[in-house]
This record gives structure tokens, sequence and C-alpha cells, in this order.
């Protein structure tokens, strides 16, 4: 057997620049960016409502710009006293959280003490083209950084968690024991989101430029919390009911089959309008658009991408939009005449 | 003591030596039934047989349970000791107190045969005998026990209405149902319901609720037991008493809630204080004594018939108020109880097939069909017609299933869907639906769900598929009106 030595030499060259130009930036030292929380809580009996019991919850965040740490909101109501400790081990500081929002699931973590913030390093976090390979969740455990590797599923749009608001989650699998308690999960050297809950071997992460968005609006005082449709609508793949409502022409489009769900809400939608579209993206029969960082989604994250509660104003026939930013956008289709119309935006303020 | 034992030990012999004697006049029921598949209602379940006991009263008729010959198909009664079996049929039935009047038209069979004479109500602590046919054997049975208490029950056969029950701890097992529980020499009840779960717990329907149905049906038909429609509640707050000028520690109980035709009857108002029904005062908890035994007030509002007046003795603004209150029978709530012998109603059309919404379809879903039931089915069923009177259908109708064909391959929400309108028509009925397809010369079919969700049907393909779907699936014909 002959031994072809500049084919094999060819190969190995190959094989270290692909590894090489694979990772967008070398690997930084997780140990420096992730902090473990201890949380103290009151824990209210609501059927005696006086009554309270202390408890105490573990969890983990990331540093990132301006000396703050990012975490999950769960488990920070009715929070006591949050400690936090870097390293994995070691002295634990007092913390104080400067921001919390509840249906983004998201929280801003605060240390006064200047001696915590020596060796920490802020992170950086994902592009929404760099959301699914190469995978890994990585979190402290036994004074150690655990790794465990990824897989990622897809992305899907669920209910916030104390309302109706959506929210874009990423599906990934992994092995990790007991993860959902704000772990990070990383692909080379940024962050693809924390790891928000995990059921069976799928975790639910929220994804980088998910976060990304809603820390930009806090920086600049714009986040109003996130926004959420407040009609009903059905698809329409009925192909008699597309004819019975005269759109049959259209590729697409959901039947409105509740203006307002909202007590004293006047919405500029009518029962039994067509919406083709929101904000530009098209809609399908089924209700959902092609987003461009996560592929199809429900038409309902349009609530919320990259709103944040931007307050609506009318727009005219043929679409004048007025509101300076993200404007929700219905074109109604009514016996084949097109008109438009603005719809509402709830709000869901932070906390 | 020993005096009291002997005492007692021939009481006891002598109550199952009478009761033994009396024991000619039961007999078993032998029934073949049917019950109809409630969300395929052009399909019965297979025949399926049962036995109950029954026993001979006046007139040459057998008293039975109704849940005993419910759906029956055919009925065969055996004598005592007479292997000969007699063809019997249904005369009246109630399935609201879950009593049935058997015929026999075959001569010969009450020959020797003493009609049984129906008794009082017994005592609480008393002894009791049951006699039939339970499982087990083949021969008559008796049991003797003791009555544990007498109070309302729900009666499970028809499921939404109480009546007074005797509860006793002698043996009440399937087969028993119907037959007669004697004490000395006469019927106090007749056997007809146990508890799962429980052990020596059986219940038996007294005297009283048996001559009211004896009663109703002495005019060739049976109308039920009226209802005065009124919610009654218990009124011991002292400070609510206070409020309506009463005495803290006195009697009387509050009216909670009127159903919407009392209410417009005007008779009865939210608030007035029921001090007494007929002649037995309501205490603060809303029981009378009856017959040494506090039961609640309801009991003497099932006294009247259909027709005649309740006398109500009501504190209403300060002051004693006598009212006689019509009663008449209402079947505003008879979806929500289970239905017996007349087959479901439906209406089959491309496909899909609709029903009237009643207890026995949501069952369908299965002993979770509390949970599976969407919450617009739940809240026609049982509060629309509490909180919006006004807005109550006559009989709601329900998408049950639907048929697969290419016509309605297309429908997203294919079952279990209340229907609003169609065609722009408010469905009240069946006949609604029915009227609604076949009135419209669009070219399609509109179907608006409660839940706001609608579907559509092309309106020539809907015609055209009809004989074809009912012949693939094997019904007979399209509607059961």
């Amino acid at each position: 057997m002959k031994i072809k030595t500049p084919l094999i030499l060819a190969s190995c060259i190959f094989a270290t620049a692909s590894a090489v130009f694979s990772q967008d930036a070398p690997e930084p030292d997780w140990q420096a960016s992730i902090v473990t929380f201890d949380i103290t809580r009151n824990n209210f009996n609501f059927r005696i409502p006086w009554d309270k019991r202390a408890q105490t919850a573990a969890k983990l965040g990331t540093v990132i710009e301006g000396n703050e740490i990012l975490t999950t909101a769960q488990g920070l109501a009715n929070r006591t006293l949050v400690r936090l400790q870097k390293g994995g081990r070691g002295k634990w500081y007092n913390g104080s959280v400067e921001w919390v929002d509840y249906q983004a699931n998201l929280a801003v973590v605060a240390v006064s003490d200047p001696a915590f913030w020596v060796g920490l390093a802020p992170v950086r976090f994902a592009h929404a083209n760099e959301l699914k390979r190469n995978l890994q969740i990585v979190r402290w455990r036994g004074g150690n950084i655990e790794r465990r590797a990824a897989e990622f599923s897809r992305f899907s749009v669920a209910d916030a968690n104390f309302n109706q608001a959506p929210r874009i989650e990423m599906k990934a699998s992994s092995e990790m024991e007991g993860a959902g308690r704000g772990e990070l999960m990383v692909s080379g050297g940024r962050v693809v989101g924390l790891v928000a809950s995990k059921s069976g071997s799928t975790c639910s992460v929220i994804p980088a430029p998910f976060i990304t968005s809603i820390l930009e609006k806090r920086a600049s005082d714009d986040y109003r919390g996130l926004g959420f449709f407040d009609f009903v609508w059905q698809p329409v793949s009925n192909p008699a009911t597309t004819k019975y409502f005269e759109f049959s022409g259209q590729t697409g489009g959901v039947l409105l089959i509740k203006p307002s769900t909202r007590p004293g809400t006047k919405s500029p939608l009518k029962l039994h309008d067509i919406i083709l579209e929101i904000d530009g993206y098209p809609i399908d029969i089924q209700g959902d658009y092609l987003d461009p960082d996560y592929g199809h989604v429900i038409m309902e994250y349009l609530a919320c991408r990259k709103k944040w509660g931007a307050t609506l104003l009318n727009s005219k026939s043929g679409g004048t939009v007025r509101n300076r930013k993200s404007i929700t956008f219905c074109r109604r289709l009514i016996s084949q005449k097109t008109s438009s119309s603005t719809a509402p935006l709830a709000r869901n303020p932070p906390t | 003591m020993r005096i009291l034992f002997t005492t007692l030990f021939f009481a006891f012999l002598t109550a199952l030596a009478s009761a033994a004697d009396m024991g000619r006049s039961v007999v078993q029921v032998l029934v073949y039934s049917q019950t109809p598949i409630w969300d395929a209602p052009w399909r019965n379940n297979p025949v399926a047989g049962s036995s109950g006991t029954g026993f001979v009263i006046d007139g040459d008729r057998v008293m039975t349970n109704a849940h005993v010959v419910s759906w029956a198909k055919q009925i065969v009664l055996r004598r005592f000791q007479d292997p000969r079996p007699w063809l019997a049929r249904v005369e009246y039935i109630s399935h609201e107190c879950d009593l049935a009047v058997l015929k026999v038209d075959t001569p010969g069979f009450f020959d020797g045969l003493k009609p049984l004479p129906l008794g009082g109500l017994p005592k609480v602590q008393s002894t009791v005998v049951t006699c039939g046919y339970p499982a087990g054997g083949e021969q008559i049975s008796y049991t003797r026990g003791v009555v544990s208490r007498i109070e309302m029950q729900n009666y499970v056969h028809i499921g939404n209405r109480a009546f007074l029950s005797v509860q006793t701890d002698a043996a009440i097992n399937p087969g028993n149902s119907g037959g007669p529980v004697f004490q000395g020499d006469e019927v106090v009840g007749i056997a007809f319901m146990g508890t799962p779960g429980l052990e020596n717990t059986g219940f038996f329907i007294p005297s009283a609720v048996i001559n009211h149905f004896l009663e109703d049906v002495s005019d060739g038909k049976y109308d039920g037991f009226p209802k005065a429609g009124v919610r009654i509640v218990s009124l011991q707050n002292p400070a609510y008493r206070r409020y309506l000028g009463l005495p803290v520690t006195g009697d009387g109980a509050r009216i909670d809630s009127l159903a919407d035709y009392t209410e417009k009857a005007g008779l009865l108002k939210k608030d007035d204080v029921i001090l007494a029904v007929g002649e037995h005062p309501v205490g603060s908890d809303g029981t009378i004594l009856l017959e040494g035994n506090r039961v609640y007030c309801t009991t003497a509002f099932q006294v009247p018939q259909k027709g005649e007046k309740l006398k109500l003795k009501i504190w209403r603004d300060n002051k004693e108020v006598d009212v006689a209150v019509p009663m008449e029978v209402r079947d505003d709530d008879i979806n929500i109880g289970n239905l017996y012998d007349a087959p479901p109603r439906y209406f089959v059309f491309a496909g899909l097939v609709f029903t009237p919404l009643t207890l026995d379809y949501v069952k369908t879903f299965g002993r979770n069909w509390r949970g599976v039931a969407n919450s617009e089915m739940i809240y026609e069923l049982y509060y629309r017609r509490n909180e919006t009177p006004a807005k109550v259908r006559k009989e709601p109708v329900v998408l049950a299933t639907t048929l697969a064909h290419p016509v309605n391959a297309d429908m997203r929400l294919a079952s279990r869907a209340m229907i609003d309108t169609i065609n722009g028509k408010r469905i009240e009925t069946l006949e609604d639906v029915i009227a609604a397809f076949e009135e419209n010369t669009k070219p399609q079919h509109m179907i608006q769900f409660i839940s706001g969700t609608v579907e559509c049907l092309d309106n020539t393909r809907a015609e055209l598929a009809n004989p074809e779907i009912l012949s693939t699936y094997g019904i007979q014909t399209d509607r059961r009106l």
C-alpha cells in the first residue's frame, strides 16, 4: 500500500483550518463570566395570606457589560436576600435586583462591592445566525465548571410566565442533569442563551437576540414590556372558508374571530377581517410568518418582536404609519376590497 | 337484659317469617335492554341482559325500579318458585324518582299473588328486611338490617334530582333493585342503590315518594314532580338575621336565588325567609321535622302534585306573609340529567353529526369528561340558565363528530364544538340546523361555533356527498327528530 503523503498533508491542513475558522472568537474563560446565586425569598401562603415561609433557591447568572449580572427572573419574586458567588467557591457578595421582567423572564442584578468584579469579564452574545451549531451548556457545579453538549431542536413561541404575552424560545436537547436555572448555553465564544427550564431532555432557552434587544431597550430606558395581540384569530386552511370570505386569490392570511378580548377596548379590526400581513411580514394560512432570525414561527410573536410595547397610532388607507418605530400593520380584505388599519398592541409593563 | 334480648330475638324471627310469607308476591325481573351511543346517535350498544326485582301492588301491577327496565327491549317476570316466564311491559315510569309500574297481559300471572300494602316512614334504628333476587344465586333472598338514617339523597338514576331516601345496613346488591323493603306486614320502601366504596350502605325509596308516583299516575299519565324553582340556604349568621329583621336564634331559611320562571312569577323573592312549608316549621338550617327525622325542607316541596299549590309562610319586609305557590313540572334541566327511553336526536349533513348538548353526550368523553369538555360546553350545560337566562337556547346543539369524507376533510374543528350560527341563523334547536342548511342558497355553508371559530362547506359538494356518506357509514336516515 502506497501512502499518499501530499493528500494526507492537505487533509490535515484543511481540518486544522476548519477548526480554526469555524469559531468566530477564541473560547473565553467561562469561569470569569458565570456566577452563582443564592436567593432567599418569602413563600406566601395564599390561603392564609399573612403566613409566609422563607425559601432559598440556587441559580446561575452571567456577567454582562456595565458591571451587571444577567439571570432569569425565576425565583426572584418576593426576594429578601440575593447573594452572589464568583469562581464557584469562596466569599458570597450581596446583590440587588436592578431590573426584572417576569414576562420576558430576565433580570439584571448589581453588586456594589468592587471586590466582586475583580477578575470577572462580560460575555458576548451570539447573533441570530450563530444559534444552532456547536452548542454547549455551561455552569458551576461543585466548585468546577461543568460543560455538556446540547443539540438544537427548533424555535417556538410560548406564552409568557404570567400572561399571554408571547416570547420566543429555543428548544435544545441535552443530558445535563437539573438544568433550567439560568445556565449559559454557549457556542464557541458566544452566549447563545439562558436555559430557563428543562423537561425530560429538552431545554427551553431564552435566545441571545431576544436578550440583547431587550437589554438594548433597557439601556436606552425605552423598554416597556412585551406586547400581545388582543384579538383572536384562526387559520384558514379550508378552501370553502376562503371562498366564503372571498379571498381565495390570496396565498395566505388568517381569519379574525374576536376583534378584542380586552374590555373597554375599541379595536380598528372587525370580526371576520382577514389578516394578510403584519409589520410587512406575510402571514400564511396556518398563522405563521417567516422570521429572519428564527424561521417559521407563529404570528403572535410579531406582537413583541422588537416592539416592546410601542404605542401604535392610526394609519390611513394605503398604510401610512405615524409611529416612529415598529408598528403592527394589518391589511383588511373584505369582499376583495383592500383597506388598511392598525391593530392595537397591548403592553405588559415590566415589574 | 336477658328479657330484652329474648324479645328482640323473637321480634326478628317474626319479622323474617312475615317477610318470607310476603315474599311470594316478590318477582324476579329479567330484562334485555339496549342503550344508544350518544356520540354516534344512529347506533346502539349491543343488547345486554340484566335482572332486578319487583313486587305485586294493587291493580294487578308490579312495582320495580325505573333503572331495572330502562331501555328495555324485553321484560320477563318470574314468580316465586315458578319456572314459567311471563312477559311484561312498562305501564308507567318515572326516571326522576327511579320507579316503574309493570303490567302483565298474560292471564294467570297474578293468580295467588297478594298485592303488598305500603306502610309509612320507618323509624331510625328500626329493623327492616330487604327481599329480592340479588346476584349470587337463583332463589329469593332476604337480608335484615336497621334503618341507619333518613335524609335527602341524590337519585343516581336521573343524576340531578334529590328525594327523600332511607339508608340501611341491610345488604342491597345488584339484582335487589326494585325489591320491597319490609317492616312487619308492610312495604316501607323499594331498594334502589348503594354507594360504591362504602360497606353496608344501601338505600331504599320511602313510601312517601312511591305514593306520590302512584297518585300521579292514577289519572292515566305520569306528570312528574313539580318544582318551586328556588335555592334555599341556611340562615344562621346572626348579622344576616338582624339585617332581615329576624331574631338571632329563631327559625327560617333564606331563599338565595330563584329560577328564571320563579322570578317572573313574582310570588317569591330573593331574601325571602321561609318560616314554614305546609305545616312544617323550617329551621334556620333549612330542615323540617318529619316524623322524628330532621330532613331538608325541600322534602315538603315534593308533596304537592302538578298544579297543586304549596303553602309557604314567608318573612318578607319585616312581616310574615302567606304565599300559595302553584307547583308546576319543569323540564328546563332535563339535559343535565341522565336521559332514558327516547333515543338521541341527531342530524347528519356532509358527514357532520349534530346532536343536542346533553349530559349523556358529554359523558362519552370518558370518566374525566369534566376535564375534557370545553368551557363553552360546560357553561352552556350548567351555568347559562342561571347567569344569562335571556340568552338560553332551547336546545343547544353540538357538532358531535365528523364522519371523514373529502367534502369535510379541510375542516379543522370537526368535533365536540358548540354551534352558534349556521349561515347566519342562530341555532336554538336541532330543527334550526336542518333549516339553516336547507334554506341556504349561497355557494358555501358557513358554520360559526360559540368559540368564534368559523368553518365552511361547499354547498353543492355537500349535497352530493350526503347519500354516499350515509351509505359508507351505515346510517339508515340522516335525522332522528
